[in-house]
């Protein structure tokens, strides 16, 4: 693997997908995003609490976006052959794979960075709050997250339309089977750390009672489960996919 | 696929077969995006599967079905494949091919407003942009029109002839390969039925027909079918054609024939196989 061919490679997908509607998308979600905020508050407990139910719109958004952006770089291109003449070019997978599951990260990190920065105005944030940066952090991996599960269906299913629905029914899915086990739910994991660290930074308290076990299992279940699903579609797509 | 053994010397080589007989198979394997069953597949010396890298370096291939990103321009698209293959001026590499494709005009227009022909010689252009040892076109001339796949064929002839690229032709238009082809390898139900130089192979697969002008064709006739060696003869127009089971004994006999009828020779032919003769005569074989 050699950087140089995979930035080059990042600059091609990146081009491809700047060619695509971008910037009318990400004004589309920031548009939505704001819709569902509520009217700037004051008080800094409701100002959290808005916030934490913006993120988990923004969850949602972003499931339909990671599902649609990883099925058209990984299934779409396997499905229509773009891969076999990618692939027929002196690049080795590793590169392909690392370039192509990078630059749609950067493209999904544009759009929400688009949405997520819209809170700082609506709901009067302070950047000097470290819940700020706390909660972004937990959404990017959140967002990696995603991105990893997006990637390993579509390499497996090979379809755009499959990869998006499958995507999107995993993670309703999931929520709606796991109840009341916040640990294995998306916005669970979420909300745990959240009031964690709201009791931590604000002395804030909210209807949940978090252990320290349980904030490093919410961060531990969804790097390890993304660290996982990244080496196993790697591996997959390096050592055992054919494309024909 | 079953103990395939392709060989592709230097010059341009054919590669022939019905639909389904493994001929893009064959390819896909060579560069790497199929991994064999079982054994490997080698080219150059190397390892298809694990080497695949190294392979197609020295590898340009234009794929049956090939998709280009649509969104880009001619120029701009050669230029990123120019620069996988760390080609030190890509803008200018890709200039250059443009215009031996014939497509210079085209080079700033989006590939989505391209033709189907104008997305061949693109393909083409973007299968030499690396200037590549080994050539892989399957199906090039598809979609194209007459004047265009004459000038596709002639572009491989010239960059057979002034650099020495090797290329490996998949087609099914036989006639289109007999203009370029020095070798054919036949494929069918994933094995090689046979390969060789198209001299040696027509050979082979000869008809051992034989085109005879005589001064009264209807009385040569009459003669040369009670002849030992003659499977077939027919008169057509003014001459008499003679499809023989012994070409030697033709040779000895036919101008003691000839004499003792006394009439005149005006011409003896040998009538070569084409191409779709030795296909079909090498597939029945096979």
């Amino acid at each position: 693997m050699t950087l140089k061919k995979m930035k080059r490679l990042i600059a091609w997908e990146l081009e491809e997908y700047w060619s695509s509607p971008v910037l009318e998308f990400v004004v589309f979600a920031a548009v939505i995003a704001a819709l569902n905020l509520p009217v700037r508050t004051i008080n800094f407990e409701e100002r959290y609490l808005n916030f934490g139910s913006s993120m988990a719109f923004i969850f949602v958004f972003l499931i339909f976006t990671t599902g649609s952006l990883f099925a058209r770089s990984f299934a779409g291109s396997l499905n229509k052959g773009e891969m076999k003449i990618m692939l027929s070019y002196p690049l080795d997978r590793t590169s392909v794979f690392v370039s192509k599951f990078v630059s749609s990260f950067l493209m999904l990190s544009v759009v929400f960075a688009a949405v997520y920065s819209l809170n700082i105005p609506l709901l009067a944030l302070d950047l000097s709050e470290p819940m700020f940066y706390v909660s972004l952090a937990a959404m990017v991996m959140q967002l990696f997250f995603l991105c990893t599960v997006a990637t390993a269906i579509s390499l497996a299913t090979r379809n755009e339309i499959v990869t998006f629905l499958a995507h999107v029914l995993f993670f309703f899915g999931t929520e709606a089977l796991v109840g009341g086990q916040k640990l294995l739910s998306s916005n669970g994991r979420y909300e745990i750390l959240s009031n964690y660290f709201l009791k931590i930074f604000h002395g804030l308290t909210f209807s949940l009672d978090v252990s320290s076990e349980e904030v490093a299992l919410a961060v531990i279940i969804p790097l390890l489960a993304s660290a996982l699903l990244f080496v196993g579609s790697l591996l997959y797509f390096n050592r055992v996919m054919e494309i024909d | 696929m079953n103990e395939i053994n392709l060989k592709v010397p230097r010059g341009i080589t054919g590669f022939v077969g019905p639909n389904g007989a493994g001929k893009t198979t064959t390819i896909n394997i060579i560069l790497g995006l199929l991994k064999p069953d079982s054994g490997q597949a080698l080219v150059f010396g190397l390892d298809s599967w694990t080497q695949s890298t190294e392979i197609r370096q020295k590898v340009g291939v234009l794929h049956e079905e090939a998709v280009f990103p649509k969104s880009f321009t001619g120029q701009r698209f050669l230029e990123h494949v120019a620069q996988f293959y760390d080609v030190q001026q890509p803008k200018q590499r890709a200039k250059e091919l443009l215009s031996k494709v014939g497509l210079s005009e085209a080079g700033g227009k989006q590939i989505k407003g391209y033709s189907a022909g104008m997305l061949r010689r693109l393909g083409l252009a973007q299968a030499l942009v690396g200037d590549p040892e080994f050539v892989v076109l399957d199906e090039p001339t598809a979609n194209i029109d007459p004047s265009g796949r004459l000038a596709v064929l002639e572009t491989v002839r010239q960059l057979n002839e002034s650099r020495g690229t090797s290329f490996l032709v998949s087609s099914h238009i036989l006639p289109e390969l007999e203009k370029i082809c020095s070798w054919l390898a036949i494929i069918n139900k994933g094995r090689i039925v046979d390969q060789g130089s198209v001299e040696d192979l027509a050979s082979k697969y000869s008809a051992n027909v034989y085109r005879i002008e005589v001064s009264d064709p209807a009385v040569f006739l009459e003669r040369i079918c009670e002849a030992e060696f003659v499977e077939k003869a027919w008169v057509d127009g003014d001459k008499v054609y003679c499809k023989v089971k012994d070409p030697n004994s033709l040779y000895r006999e036919m101008p003691r024939i000839v004499a003792d009828l006394g009439l005149m020779l005006k011409s003896f032919q040998y009538l070569h196989s084409t191409l779709e003769e030795i296909y079909k005569e090498a597939s029945a074989a096979g």
